[in-house]
């Protein structure tokens, strides 16, 4: 038990680098539906950070959940201590939830927050588990506090069978299980997503542990070093994002001969002759208000540069190309017709996914925070 | 304890909930709504930054819903077209109730919303 309890921080940290390492993956490798109905595809990699975050709140509940039975049925102080920390790594993780489920619905729902079935199913929840902080803490008496406190976390778990049912039996912009399937089955997404969901679990239940006994001695620098890592990875993908920003500041004037460099968003794409290796693309991109032409002969920024699109109602398939819906760096010179002749064109990944890892990151080092802070602020 | 948490949290999803464009049927003074509906025509007018849908309900009832044209293209990538005909749109808005015939009033879009089901029907790419 002493020696598990002294390798968790270590075990954690080791998870932490590896985790950073998908993360800068899914940043800039991470599939995403080759068609998308709102918004820029890339937002979807969003799919590899918000929902196992989600899930991990949802486990880290029911360990609490768990605990807190086992304490009113036997009374021992140690579930209670247990089942606190669970909903304080609870908590931390929901509001993980909510931030990154809001930043990546402002792009493929149209909006942050729309009171969505399980978007208000979510933020109920978490306010239900704040409720029993506000609660433990108005008890002042010690004995009853605790059997008060663990009743109600109890009854707090009620919320979270709902926040998962509602989408079931509510009109919802979420999906459900079945829908996600079709797409994480296969081919990378059906490796990257459960990884991460196993590595986000199993860093949120073991910070439940760490949270509760509190990390000492080597175990507290090791465990900020990975927390470190996930931050620095973070940081690292948000400012490449910025500096592409900035890099892709130019022109457009659509006189013969002018170089053009900007940024907008594919609204039509088609592909002229090539493969996934060299292909030409005849694309409209939509940028300040207007649409361009642009012709590219290149490497395809998005592969497969087209995909079979199967309609699952009317049972009807046809050849698309998989660029449409992407915000674009173009550069090039201006030919005679108007046309943009691109030397470069780059698929901008949506800024909601550097920002997203670096909230998830920043939520992690609240926890391990929690697991390391010194004895005397502990609660 | 549980069971109130679980009637007061449905309650509040369902008040969030999305009603389909019938249901505006009972509605007799402007209210704020989110409803959906099938896109059956639309009419843009970049000039005026505005592109009015025809948003047809379950039961055929039909309203007009206006948005602003530069909201929608920078939301969807390009310019409203025929691409759009026969997609549910989820829209939230001010209703104002004014009945004839199917026709069951004007809503003035403040959102436009997409959920993301059919999204994971194609296959996976990448770039």
């Amino acid at each position: 038990m002493e020696a598990s309890r002294r390798l968790a921080p270590y075990a954690v940290a080791l998870l932490l680098l590896i985790d950073a390492a998908l993360l800068y993956l899914v940043d800039v490798r991470g599939p995403f539906p080759a068609q998308v109905m709102l918004g820029t595809p890339t937002a979807y990699r969003n799919l590899y950070i918000h929902v196992p975050i989600a899930i991990a709140g949802y486990a880290t509940f029911t360990v609490a959940l768990i605990f807190a039975l086992l304490y009113l049925v036997r009374g021992e102080a140690r579930y209670e201590r247990t089942a606190h920390a669970a909903i304080v790594v609870g908590v931390i993780y929901g509001a993980a939830t909510l931030v990154t489920g809001s930043i990546w619905a402002h792009e493929s729902w149209g909006s942050a927050w729309n009171w969505d079935p399980r978007e208000t199913g979510i933020f109920f929840m978490w306010i239900a588990y704040l409720v029993y902080f506000v609660l433990r803490s108005s008890i002042k008496d010690p004995d009853v506090a605790p059997r008060i406190s663990m009743s109600y976390a109890v009854a707090a778990y009620s919320t979270i069978p709902l926040s998962f049912a509602l989408p079931y039996v509510m009109e919802s912009l979420h999906p459900v299980i079945s829908e996600t399937k079709a797409f994480v089955g296969g081919g990378l997404p059906a490796v990257l997503f459960p990884v991460r969901m196993l590595i986000v679990n199993v860093i949120a239940i073991l910070m439940i542990f760490m949270v509760r006994d509190r990390v000492t001695g080597a175990g507290t620098r090791v465990l900020r070093a990975g927390s470190a890592a996930l931050l620095f990875i973070g940081l690292l993908l948000v400012g490449l994002y910025v500096a592409t920003l900035m890099g892709a500041r130019g022109g457009l004037q659509l006189t013969p001969g002018a170089t053009a460099k900007f940024v907008g968003t594919v609204s039509e794409a088609r592909l002229l002759e090539g493969t996934n290796e060299s292909a030409t693309l005849l694309l409209k991109v939509y940028t300040d208000g207007r649409a361009v032409e642009v012709r590219y002969t290149g490497e395809p920024p998005v592969k497969p540069v087209t995909f079979v699109y199967r309609d699952k109602e009317t049972g009807t398939a046809e050849v698309r190309t998989s660029l449409v819906s992407h915000v674009v760096l173009v550069e090039g010179v201006v030919g005679e017709n108007g046309i943009v002749e691109a030397e470069r064109l780059e698929v901008l990944n949506y800024w909601g996914v550097p920002v997203n890892i670096l909230m998830y990151a920043l939520f992690v080092a609240s926890a391990v925070y929690l697991a390391t802070r010194p004895a005397s602020r502990a609660a | 304890m549980a069971a109130i948490m679980v009637g007061i949290g449905y309650m509040a999803a369902s008040m969030g909930g999305y009603k389909d464009v019938s249901d505006l049927a009972r509605l007799k003074e402007p209210a704020l709504v989110t409803v959906k509906g099938v896109i059956a025509d639309y009419r843009a007018d970049p000039d005026k930054d505005s592109v009015v849908f025809l948003l047809q309900g379950e039961d055929g009832s039909t309203i007009t819903a206006e948005f602003s044209y530069q909201r929608f293209v920078n939301m969807h990538g390009r310019a409203p077209g025929p691409w759009i005909l026969g997609q549910e749109i989820v829209v939230k808005g001010v209703f104002y109730p004014e009945r004839q015939g199917n026709m069951l009033g004007y809503m003035d879009i403040s959102e436009m919303l997409k959920g993301c089901h059919e999204s994971y029907q194609a296959p996976p790419a990448t770039s």
